[in-house]
């Protein structure tokens, strides 16, 4: 996250939601990357920007699971679903406004839901 | 939104536009010489869903090497050409250079992926209008550098036209060009992917600043006359679906007898954004009129979503037809209402293996509940009209977006 910041000039700041952490990363008023953290591990991260975030760094080790699932459902240049069992990744917009948020279902904290990821 | 497995289950393309278009109300228009043809059908990819695609002419600057390329996405919710290299020789095209004097590419972003490729100069033609050697993106350029590790770092690339979806896409949004303040200014960095680099070599290319003038152009600002901005009319549909459905994307506002404007409802816009204000179930959103939307999309946790693991997700399934109604603020202040009919996609999808086109396809499309998108849906049967920024024309001054 540090590198993330250097890298993009941008302000960071955490916030304790209790059983989770979130950390967002925000560059300019309307660019915001946030990452969810339970137990010093990511369980989510959400993006809003006018470019698409780097998920080959945003999703790690998942990031070619997402790449590879979503050669199948890709239909509409505005939004893109994937889901398996280990991730689901959901991406909309358009050029100048794009949003989207990817979790791990199986690694979210007790009492913690898809709703808490925004 | 899986499609692919829709069509794989029900192959039945429309081979010939003629015999298709029975049922959309998909008559042959007699076209004047700033009018196109528009058809929403199946697509190059046979998979399409409410896409609406013209025709145009690339041609080298000074009008050699012409290449007629069918299929190409109008969408209002972009600025400029840009078409699959597979379907032009972009060897004839010249290089756009940078500042260094470096060939230009770009990263272009989408939800879906990347689209990669050299911006070009080139000659467009559409109807019998031109635009005269405009910055165009040739996606999946193979004379192109490969793409750069940043450009691949969001997701899939769209390089192809099964992978792209279309031959290419005319973007005809209020917009001059494709991105921008926000790519002239400064090059892209960090944590967000950029869109314009310039490649001294083959194998190296970095994030440029790109001039306003230099990025990818909306063509129609560049016509010699009737470039004020364009007019999207797509003929109404009777049923729930229809095999194809015909329209036209005519140029010029009120610079013509066949682009009067009547009195169309002026939407209020943000002219930074193209953003517009949409009131639904008691909330303000922030919206978009979208042609490049296959559907309307927007948040409603009373209407019934289809489910995760079905061809439909994405999009609602309703157990009947619900009528939802939205209020749309113009630019007077006031605010108009707006009735849509929100079916069930299943059933949709399924009706007919035939049927590309669908006037009551909407979902939550995985967006922010405080957005509402009018995609394509809002078009059918309307005269959607989108005007270029600084430009003049009987409903005032651009960008302005209107609908009647």
């Amino acid at each position: 996250m540090e590198s993330d910041r250097l890298a993009a000039k941008a302000s960071s700041q955490v916030a304790d939601h209790g059983g989770y952490a979130v950390y967002e990363l925000r560059s300019s008023p309307e660019a915001s990357i946030k990452e969810y953290v339970a137990e010093g591990a990511v369980f989510a991260v959400s993006w809003e920007g006018p470019a698409l975030p780097n998920l080959r760094q945003l999703l790690g080790s998942y990031f070619e699971t997402y790449k590879t699932a979503a050669q199948a459902e890709r239909t509409s240049h505005r939004s893109l679903v994937v889901r398996t069992p280990d991730l689901v990744v959901e991406s909309s917009g358009r050029m100048g406004a794009f949003f989207g948020r990817a979790y791990l279902p199986r690694s979210f904290p007790a009492g913690v839901t898809v709703d808490d990821v925004q | 939104m899986i499609y692919r497995i829709f069509r794989t289950l029900w192959l039945g393309p429309c081979f010939l536009i003629v015999a298709c278009s029975g049922g959309g109300g998909g008559t042959d228009p007699v076209l004047g010489p700033n009018e196109v043809a528009v058809i929403i059908d199946s697509g190059p990819t046979g998979s399409s869903i409410n896409m609406p695609f013209t025709t145009v002419t690339v041609c080298a600057p000074g009008g050699s090497s012409c290449r007629t390329i069918d299929h190409v996405l109008v969408d209002t919710g972009s600025a400029g050409l840009r078409i699959v290299g597979s379907k032009i020789d972009s060897s004839v095209l010249p290089a756009e250079s940078d500042a260094n004097g470096d060939p230009v590419m770009e990263c272009t972003q989408f939800a879906d992926g990347d689209a990669w490729g050299s911006i070009k100069l080139a000659d467009v033609r559409i109807a019998n209008e031109e635009a005269s050697a405009v910055p165009i993106q040739v996606i999946g350029d193979p004379n192109a550098p490969a793409v750069p590790d940043n450009c691949s770092q969001a997701g899939n690339g769209l390089n192809s036209v099964a992978a792209f979806g279309s031959n290419g896409v005319l973007g005809v949004e209020g917009f001059d060009q494709d991105c921008g303040p926000t790519c002239a200014l400064s090059p892209s960095s960090g944590s967000y992917t950029p869109f314009y680099y310039g490649c001294p070599t083959s194998t190296s290319c970095a994030s440029i600043a790109q001039p306003l003038d230099q990025q990818v152009q909306n063509p129609v600002g560049h016509f010699t006359t009737d470039n004020n901005g364009i007019m999207l009319e797509l003929s109404p549909i009777l049923g729930i679906g229809a095999p194809s459905l015909g329209g036209k994307l005519v140029f010029g506002i009120g610079t013509q007898s066949n682009n009067a404007v009547g009195n169309p409802h002026i939407l209020a816009i943000d002219p930074a954004t193209s953003r517009t204000a949409t009131t639904y179930g008691g909330l303000q959103k922030i919206s978009y009129v979208d042609s490049g939307s296959n559907a309307l999309f927007f948040v409603d946790s009373s209407i019934p979503a289809c489910g995760d693991n079905d061809v439909a997700s994405g999009f609602y399934c309703p157990n009947t037809k619900t009528l939802k109604s939205a209020s749309v603020e113009l630019d007077d202040g006031s605010q108009t209402i707006i009735n849509f009919t929100v079916d069930n996609a299943d059933n949709l999808l399924f009706s007919d293996p035939r049927f590309t086109v669908f006037s009551t396809l909407a979902g939550p499309g995985f967006l922010p509940a405080d957005r509402f998108v009018w995609g394509l849906p809002f078009f059918i049967g309307k005269t959607v009209i989108f005007a270029l920024p600084d430009k003049f024309t009987p409903l005032g001054t651009g960008p302005l977006i209107a609908y009647q």
